[in-house]
């Protein structure tokens, strides 16, 4: 579903934020990315879902090139920043219309999942609100309905429990889970490493640019959690 | 005042960041185009003033009256300053985004409404500067004066802005207080500031009374109304004219002391606004806005234009200028008729059917002073990545920011340039040619501020006025609408015919729209694809 090959990307300056970074999320995964602040996650998010260009590499979502072919990429994915900056003078109802508007989706099939995702977010009665009036927990939770209406075959999340109650974030990993059982996939970066224990059949972790382990979850824990590894990992590399 | 200083410091630093932040960037050349624009620009205007007040003086001087050299210095730059401030103050004291984090430190209210007051003092500044110097320096010249006065004009010249930026922050908090007690905030700034613009523009009509006899001397009635009115200028002609200490402490001591006054006053009153005027009120409609709505992408995209360009005071303020000119100009030829646009005759050098010819340009000028595509990517700002992230042809994009300008621009300007021409009762093809004129240079106005927006972008903004004022795009595209509107005035001078080459004119600003949007198309859409928020 996606596949990354030796992505580099560097800012003016000459800093080099991600370094030869591989990997693979098939079908069905729950990948977890983690690593430090200023690791190079979100710049591979943002790689991934063609915010930045980059260097070198390539990046397949679905097979597609994100160079060669963004926008057909764009319509399998979707994406949640770790800080979903909104349209504030949009109500909730308005901007996932206009998240349904430029993904096509029918008047009814919209209808009816808005309705879903709304009332088990807790957002039914908050739709014809304008969204500059929620706190940053209710933003996020729009974002991520407006993310699952096309049913994306990749979801990609930066930090997507941030701001999160315990019940909604309860709710968005069995929506995670769900949308992997139907054969869709997800990448997410995460400091919550518990969950990324729990939650991923695969991990990588990510030190400086460079990608310093990565595989399933199962195989590179062993007997050792995921704090003790990343802690390890990260601080005699 | 350690405080004060601290954040004066930050916010100066902010701004020399941004602008080396830009040039690491590689935006250096843009950069550096634009401060020599600004420059040359600077230099036209300042040379401008010094000529006119040249001949000022020199007519002034003929009947003794030297002295009201320094009255029009003071009027100019003060009410030069106060229409900035009306026009800037309401936006800059309530809509900087680092407003939470200030509030939440041991600061007063007062010390960071003074520092974000001194910010505006810089700028303001050289606006007063640019306005009163020549006409101080002439009266020095005039009078042969030492170098005493000279450094007496330097001071003093630091104590103009405070009275006018005392006037336009009582102004905005005045708004802005009345706003936060009603629903819809954005509403009550825009038909406030409407209001004063309007005041102002009748004020200007009612002023015109005492210029229309012949020869400067008739104007110096308007200036000793102002003058009148501005209650420090009698100290600051006597500080100058003596040299006078006791009259320069005095014009000192007013203007500074009621501007620490106001900052005083209002810094707690600051808080409680700024606090209010964030609030967007989360109203629970179950009726219209909670429907389900299908609409193309381009007709989602124009929608989120709509609500944006609405949900901004700022954006509707700082680009409603010319539009709002344009229609008090058409209703005042309605209720007061020909004759209340005399002016159009004062400036008649060849005839009546000149007339089309002046409002043209008027009404470029009007145009190019509501650009609503010149911060249309700018305003994006941190929410840049969803037209990123998302299946959307860059080219919705454009076609959206421009249908936004031609749709709120357009319609108004030609019914405002319609009523003109039937109160001035021009020809048919007079009528037609300016109403096509009018048109087409809207749409060209609009390709021009998405280019420049293109060209110069900036998504790092904290606050909507940075993205709609502050902005190198908004600037040249200013400052390019402005060289443009005199153009319609070019065959005066060169004696071509005037409906010949205005009607080139149409066909040219046609012409180059259709080029700026291949730009935009083409060029435009790489440029989209490698921003980065």
């Amino acid at each position: 579903m996606l596949q990354i090959k030796n992505l580099v990307k560097s800012f003016p300056g000459g800093v080099r934020a991600v370094d030869n970074v591989s990997l693979h999320v098939a079908p069905g995964d729950i990948y977890g990315f983690i690593g430090h602040n200023g690791a190079g996650k979100t710049t591979t998010i943002k790689c991934v879902t063609g915010l930045y260009d980059f260097d070198e590499g390539e990046i397949y979502v679905d097979g597609k090139s994100v160079k060669e072919d963004p926008m057909a990429c764009k319509m399998v994915s979707a994406y949640i920043p770790d800080n979903p900056d909104l349209y504030d003078h949009l109500t909730c109802m308005q901007y996932l219309n206009f998240i349904a508007d430029i993904y096509r989706i029918p008047k009814e099939p919209r209808a009816e999942k808005i309705k879903y995702y709304a009332d088990i977010l807790e957002l039914s009665s908050r739709l014809g609100e304008p969204i500059g009036a929620f706190s940053h927990g209710m933003k996020q939770k729009v974002a991520i309905i407006a993310a699952l209406l096309h049913e994306p075959k990749l979801l990609v999340l930066d930090e997507p429990f941030v701001g999160l109650d315990p019940k909604a974030a309860h709710i968005v990993k069995q929506l995670l889970a769900d949308m992997c059982q139907k054969g869709g996939a997800v990448f997410f970066s995460s400091h919550v490493l518990e969950v990324v224990e729990k939650l991923c059949n695969k991990i990588a972790i990510i030190k400086k640019g460079k990608i310093i382990v990565s595989g399933l979850t199962e195989d590179i824990l062993k007997d050792e959690s995921l704090e003790d590894l990343f802690l390890e990992l990260t601080d005699n590399e | 005042m350690n405080n004060f200083f601290k954040l004066v410091k930050v916010n100066l630093l902010e701004i020399f960041y941004n602008s080396r932040k830009k040039k690491k960037a590689g935006g250096g050349a843009g950069q550096a185009g634009t401060i020599l624009l600004f420059l040359v620009l600077f230099a036209f205007v300042a040379f401008a003033v010094f000529t006119m007040a040249m001949g000022m003086g020199e007519a002034m001087a003929a009947v003794g009256l030297l002295p009201m050299l320094l009255l029009i210095a003071l009027s100019f730059s003060t009410i030069f300053v106060l229409v900035l401030c009306i026009y800037r103050m309401p936006g800059f004291l309530f809509s900087f985004k680092d407003f939470d984090l200030l509030m939440s430190m041991p600061i007063k209210p007062s010390v960071i409404l003074g520092s974000k007051l001194f910010t505006s003092y810089l700028e303001n500044l050289g606006a007063a500067a640019l306005v009163s110097l020549p006409f101080m320096i002439v009266y020095g010249i005039m009078t042969g004066a030492g170098i005493a006065y000279y450094l007496l004009m330097i001071l003093i010249c630091l104590f103009i802005p405070l009275l006018p930026m005392t006037v336009g922050g009582l102004l905005a908090f005045g708004l802005a207080k009345l706003a936060t007690k009603l629903k819809m905030k954005n509403l009550v700034m825009i038909v406030g500031m409407v209001l004063v613009m309007g005041l102002a523009f009748a004020w200007s009509f009612g002023a015109q009374t005492l210029t229309e006899t012949e020869g400067i001397m008739a104007s110096l009635g308007m200036f000793n109304q102002i003058g009148s009115v501005l209650f420090t200028s009698r100290f600051f002609v006597e500080a100058l004219s003596g040299p006078n200490l006791l009259s320069l402490l005095i014009f000192i001591g007013i203007s500074l002391g009621l501007f620490a006054l106001f900052i005083l006053l209002f810094g707690r009153a600051f808080r409680h606004i700024n606090t209010a005027m964030r609030q967007i009120t989360g109203r629970r409609r179950k009726g219209k806005t909670a429907k389900i709505e299908v609409r193309s992408p381009l007709g989602a995209l124009l929608h989120k234009e709509i609500r944006t360009y609405f949900g901004s005071f700022i954006y509707i303020f700082n680009t409603c200028v010319g539009v709002v000119l344009a229609t008090l100009l058409a209703i005042v030829a309605v209720i007061l008729g020909p004759t209340a646009l005399s002016f159009l005759a004062d400036l008649q050098m060849v005839g009546p059917d000149f007339a089309p010819f002046i409002l043209m340009m008027i009404f470029s000028f009007f145009i190019a002073c509501g650009n609503i595509c010149a911060p249309s990517i700018s305003i994006e700002g941190s929410r840049f990545y969803i037209l990123r992230a998302l299946p959307i042809d860059p080219k919705d994009v454009f076609r959206a920011k421009l249908l936004l300008h031609v749709i709120i621009t357009l319609p108004l300007m030609v019914l405002d340039a319609a009523v003109l021409c039937a109160v001035l009762q021009f020809s048919l093809a007079n009528t037609l040619l300016f109403i096509v004129y009018v048109a087409v240079f809207v749409v060209f106005i609009g390709t021009l501020g998405l280019s420049m927006n293109l060209k110069f972008p900036r998504l790092d903004y904290k606050d909507d006025m940075t993205a709609v004022k502050q902005s190198a795009s908004v600037f040249s595209c200013i400052m390019i609408g402005m060289v443009l509107a005199f153009l319609p005035l070019l065959p005066l001078f060169l004696n071509w015919p005037m409906t010949l080459f205005s009607a080139g004119m149409i066909v040219l600003y046609a012409g180059a729209a259709l080029l700026l949007w291949q730009f935009i198309t083409h060029g435009g859409v790489r440029i989209f694809r490698s921003l980065q928020a």
